[in-house]
């Protein structure tokens, strides 16, 4: 029987130190790696295929009014956050089980670090699906006749890929506070983004999804640049802010702690 | 030698619930055994070493350092768990190579190493294309002993690293730590397996309820296993015979005889008479009973361990 080389004594040992650019290389390999799995991709496929019929059957029913109200009221302000939100926690919520608290957390990366790489490799790879959802809700609405989405299709994907990330590292804030993220998710929608973001005040500026809708409302004419660097800006720093109080308590939070020994 | 772990007076509970209580040891280079029935505090010591979770009082240090948050220790230990649970989909090449690039390699050297400690552990590239949760349980043991040696790291804590390994699985686990004992790593294992143990082990420390019972782990002391066994089973033609053979020498204080599979139990009065003066072939050959095996009944630490004899 042919048996693999053994070999008779250790390596020659290397100093290893933290080093934070292969860290992350590693993490993201890691992501990335799941992010291609063929079970996550028929899942996936089969998010589209729904997403297809759904679109499909609104743009014959209704116009083109009601097609692209539809678009910015339903799948940008509501489904690509609502589930870039579940996506975001869940992906933490994994890497605070064995599998990762066991192999990842033993080894010399600081733990904030950790999940900003995280966060990056994680949201990179929500980007993509979401980048397909969006394709497939533009090519049935110009499949059926739909008109001025080409022109609107640079807004309504930066609306999107904003959404996405606030929404991604909102998840893993939630994610890294409570097993129970999906509570704290509905709060926050419900009292910022249903609630404040629907008051006809300058508050309602608060609501991430407010802003974006503001981006893309056909009804609000030609968004001035200032409105979308302004835009832009206030998710990008709800980003940074959520980010880092994930990235805060994932470093004083204690790990495996439970009483089974 | 200076130790590489020191407690003192570490406590760690769960709210009501009692992980370690009070326990003070220190940890010196070599292979050191960590023996405990379920509950006993075993996994909470390796949390509490891999500074996973925090002492509630006392202070633990690894390297001198305290091993809470502190990637300089992490970087100089490794952790083989209990669970089973690997990520899913993926290749032990792609798992390894992951977690040696965030051990601080570059990809290239995470790869190589990767693909010498599969090697190590006896995992050939014949194994390589399968995912690891496809692994029977036995791979999946060598996959995360595999994991552990990417980084040269001076400490290794293994959690029965031996569940689920053959025999032969088992032998080839102790030679790779006997190996890394060898090149100066300092090993931490805990394993239900007390015999392996035994054969691997220079140290040990036995817990029990969150505790580190001093009578314990006296009975487990070097000293202690110097000692010759305070009972022995024979396997021979003529149990009975034996018995009274022995019994005539003032030898033992009690036996039981089982003449069916001739087997006889002894509890020796005083073992040293037995073993050691060194004539004990020759009491065996002058009882005139064909001997076919002695044993030890049972080892130190399953004594050790025992809840009956330990409480007594």
């Amino acid at each position: 029987m042919n048996s693999p080389p053994i070999l008779s004594a250790p390596p020659t040992p290397v100093i290893v130190v933290a080093n934070l650019r292969h860290a992350f290389g590693g993490v993201w390999r890691l992501t990335f790696r799941r992010f291609l799995l063929p079970g996550r991709w028929l899942m996936v496929l089969v998010g589209l295929a729904v997403l297809t019929l759904l679109s499909f059957a609104l743009a014959r029913s209704g116009g083109t009014g009601h097609y692209v109200k539809w678009l910015v009221s339903f799948y940008v302000a509501f489904l690509v956050p609502a589930l870039a939100f579940i996506a975001g926690a869940g992906a933490m919520r994994d890497e605070m089980k064995s599998g990762t608290v066991d192999y990842v957390l033993t080894r010399p990366l600081p733990r904030p670090a950790f999940v900003v790489f995280k966060f990056f490799a994680h949201t990179v790879c929500a980007q993509i699906d979401f980048l397909l959802a969006l394709i497939v809700v533009l090519v049935v609405g110009h499949l059926r006749g739909i008109s001025g989405l080409a022109a609107a299709a640079p807004q309504l994907l930066l609306g999107q890929v904003l959404l996405v990330t606030a929404a991604s590292a909102f998840g893993f804030l939630c994610a890294i506070i409570t097993s129970r993220y999906i509570v704290l998710g509905l709060a926050y929608a419900g009292v910022v983004e249903a609630g404040l973001g629907q008051i006809p005040t300058q508050l309602s500026r608060l609501s991430l999804t407010r802003q974006v809708r503001d981006l893309l409302d056909p009804a609000s004419g030609i968004v001035s640049v200032a409105t979308t660097l302004g835009t832009v800006g206030f998710i990008l720093v709800f980003t940074v802010c959520a980010l880092a109080a994930a990235a805060a308590l994932f470093h004083v939070r204690e790990l495996g702690a439970s009483a089974e020994s | 030698m200076n130790a590489i772990i020191q407690a003192e007076s570490v406590s760690r509970f769960y709210g009501m619930i009692l992980g370690l209580n009070n326990v003070s040891f220190t940890i010196r280079p070599g292979i050191t055994g960590i023996v405990g029935p379920n509950g006993a505090g075993k996994t909470t010591l390796f949390r509490l070493l891999l500074g996973q979770i925090r002492p509630s009082s006392g202070r633990l240090t690894v390297f001198g350092e305290e091993p809470w948050n502190n990637p300089s220790v992490h970087a100089r230990l490794a952790y083989c768990p209990e669970s089973e649970t690997v990520p899913a989909g993926l290749r032990p090449l792609e798992w390894l190579t992951g977690l040696g690039m965030i051990s601080g390699l570059s990809a290239s050297d995470a790869d190589a190493r990767a693909r010498m400690a599969l090697v190590r552990v006896k995992l050939g590239p014949e194994h390589w294309k399968k995912r690891v949760t496809a692994y029977s349980k036995g791979m999946k043991q060598r996959v995360k002993l595999a994991q552990c040696l990417l980084h040269d790291p001076r400490l290794v804590i293994l959690d029965e690293p031996m569940n689920g390994l053959d025999p032969m699985g088992r032998e080839d686990v102790a030679q790779v730590l006997r190996e890394l004992a060898a090149g100066g790593v300092s090993i931490l294992i805990s394993s239900h397996i007390l015999h392996d143990l035994e054969a691997l082990c220079a140290d040990f420390i036995l817990l029990r309820w969150g505790r580190i019972p001093r009578s314990l782990n006296e009975a487990a002391s070097a000293e202690a296993r110097a000692r010759w066994p305070e009972a022995a089973t024979f396997r021979c033609d003529a149990p009975e015979r034996l018995a009274r053979f022995l019994f005539d020498r003032g030898l033992v204080r009690g036996c039981d005889v089982v003449p069916a599979d001739g087997i006889l139990h002894v509890r020796w009065s005083d073992p040293a008479r037995f073993y050691g003066e060194g004539n004990f072939h020759d009491l065996l050959l002058e009882s005139g009973v064909r001997v076919f095996e002695v044993q030890a009944t049972a080892s130190f630490l399953e004594k050790a361990t025992d809840p009956v004899t330990a409480s007594s």
